[in-house]
């Protein structure tokens, strides 16, 4: 699983590595089951703090990618793959629509429309 | 004479020697030797079994031959040739000894029950010979065929990194016949134990030897290889302890490889980065990591995903050697 950032670039830390998780699980180098780095292991090498990297652990839990299980570390989820893909599609939607200068509004309905 | 050629008569020659001294003293002093001769020995060292010499002499001919079928070159071989030739070799020897004890033992004896007792020096000879011989034979082959070492291959492509840019790389490789394997020795101290639980001595010795050799499975199950620009380390075992640390400034490039066990000596930490500046991290065949260090020492991993693991440490190494920057500055360029 291959993760990296670019500081200073205008993302900021936590979604660039959010961003780059959720990569390497939707093209299947972090599979089901498996557990991601011990988020102290990844701040260390990244040379970040490390609640930078739990933001970006709960980012993607919150997406539905992972799970926190207590004693065993931050495990991805058995539709992690195919949901993170959702995700980055909805994610491409969502900036393909603001740059058309649609609201959510409109990007909802649309969706209710396909 | 091509390689193949060569280690081919190398292993004839062996097998053949092996063979002459094995059975060339049962017949020539055939009528001197009891019929049935002692051939097994008990714990005191009084023989305790016999067998005809017909038997004995197939017995040793098949010891000696069926190596050899197995190891036989057939394509790939030359890159085997010192495990080849010292499976040859290690039966060779070993039945030899073992022929010539047996004719020792025997000699006009007129009864295989009246044959000499087995001593300890003898055990040690015929455990210690063969083993040495078959060493030598393993560290000449090395040299004369050089194996899938001599064959240099290109580094990975480097992983272009911007300046500024951090990166993390992780990956492991598990081996579920380790585990398998690691069961049945739990099981086998376990019977063991019921056996001998009662002899004082090997009860100690047998769970000592058990578990240590668990432990040493349990270490070899799975490794796990992280990589960030400082170094690259490797965690052993299911804990992740213990753990080897390899600064990235020592390392020159690296590139992936199909690993073969067999030519690295088999499964576990093979080799010594500082005794033969070359050493093996095998936990399962297949894709593996291959880290050329300085000093011409050479780290190979078993790992998956080392293709990007390879990329990034060459993007390391690269944008270490040579600081990108703004104003581009012309370079030879070489056309292969």
């Amino acid at each position: 699983m291959l993760v990296r950032i670019l500081p200073y670039d205008g993302a900021p830390l936590y979604a660039q590595i959010a961003s780059q998780l959720r990569r390497a699980i939707t093209e299947g180098k972090v599979k089901e089951g498996e557990r991601l780095p011990p988020a102290r292991e990844l701040a260390e090498s990244l040379e970040v703090h490390m609640h930078t990297v739990l933001r970006a652990y709960d980012e993607l839990r919150q997406e539905g990618l992972l799970e926190v299980r207590r004693g065993r570390g931050v495990v991805v989820l058995g539709r992690g793959q195919g949901r993170a893909r959702l995700v980055e599609l909805a994610r491409a939607f969502a900036s393909e629509g603001a740059r058309q200068g649609l609201a959510l509004r409109e990007l909802r309905k649309l969706l209710g429309e396909v | 004479m091509s390689q193949a050629q060569t280690l081919k008569w190398s292993l004839l020659v062996s097998a053949g020697l092996g063979l002459c001294a094995s059975l060339l003293p049962l017949l020539i002093w055939g009528q001197r030797l009891p019929e049935p001769l002692a051939t097994h020995w008990g714990f005191g060292g009084a023989p305790d079994g016999a067998l005809p010499k017909a038997g004995l002499v197939l017995m040793e001919a098949g010891s000696i031959v069926l190596p050899l079928v197995l190891v036989w070159p057939r394509k790939l071989l030359v890159a085997r040739a010192p495990v080849a030739l010292a499976s040859v070799v290690f039966p060779s020897a070993l039945i030899a000894l073992v022929s010539m004890s047996v004719v020792w033992l025997n000699w006009d004896r007129a009864d295989w029950r009246g044959a000499g007792h087995f001593s300890g020096l003898l055990i040690a000879l015929l455990v210690g010979v063969p083993f040495a011989l078959a060493g030598g034979a393993f560290a000449i082959a090395r040299r004369v065929w050089p194996s899938g070492d001599a064959a240099p291959s290109a580094p990975a492509e480097a992983l272009p990194l911007a300046p500024g840019e951090r990166a993390y790389w992780s990956g492991s490789a598990f081996n579920g016949w380790l585990v398998s394997l690691a069961l049945f020795v739990m099981l086998e101290g376990g019977v063991l134990h019921l056996a001998f639980g009662k002899t004082p001595g090997m009860a100690e010795w047998n769970l000592a030897l058990h578990a240590l050799v668990v432990l040493l499975f349990m270490f070899m199950w799975k490794v796990r290889v992280t990589l960030n620009e400082r170094a690259l380390t490797i965690h052993y075992g299911l804990l992740g302890w213990p753990r080897q640390r390899i600064a990235l400034d020592r390392i020159r490039s690296a590139q992936t490889f199909e690993l073969v066990p067999m030519e690295h000596g088999g499964w576990g930490y093979r080799g010594s980065l500082k005794l033969t500046r070359r050493a093996a991290v095998v936990v399962r065949s297949g894709l593996a990591l291959r880290l050329e260090l300085e000093g011409g020492k050479r780290l190979s991993i078993t790992v998956d995903d080392a293709e990007t693991a390879a990329r990034l440490i060459n993007g390391f190494v690269n944008r270490r050697a040579d600081p990108p920057t703004n104003t581009a500055t012309p370079t030879a360029v070489h056309a292969s």
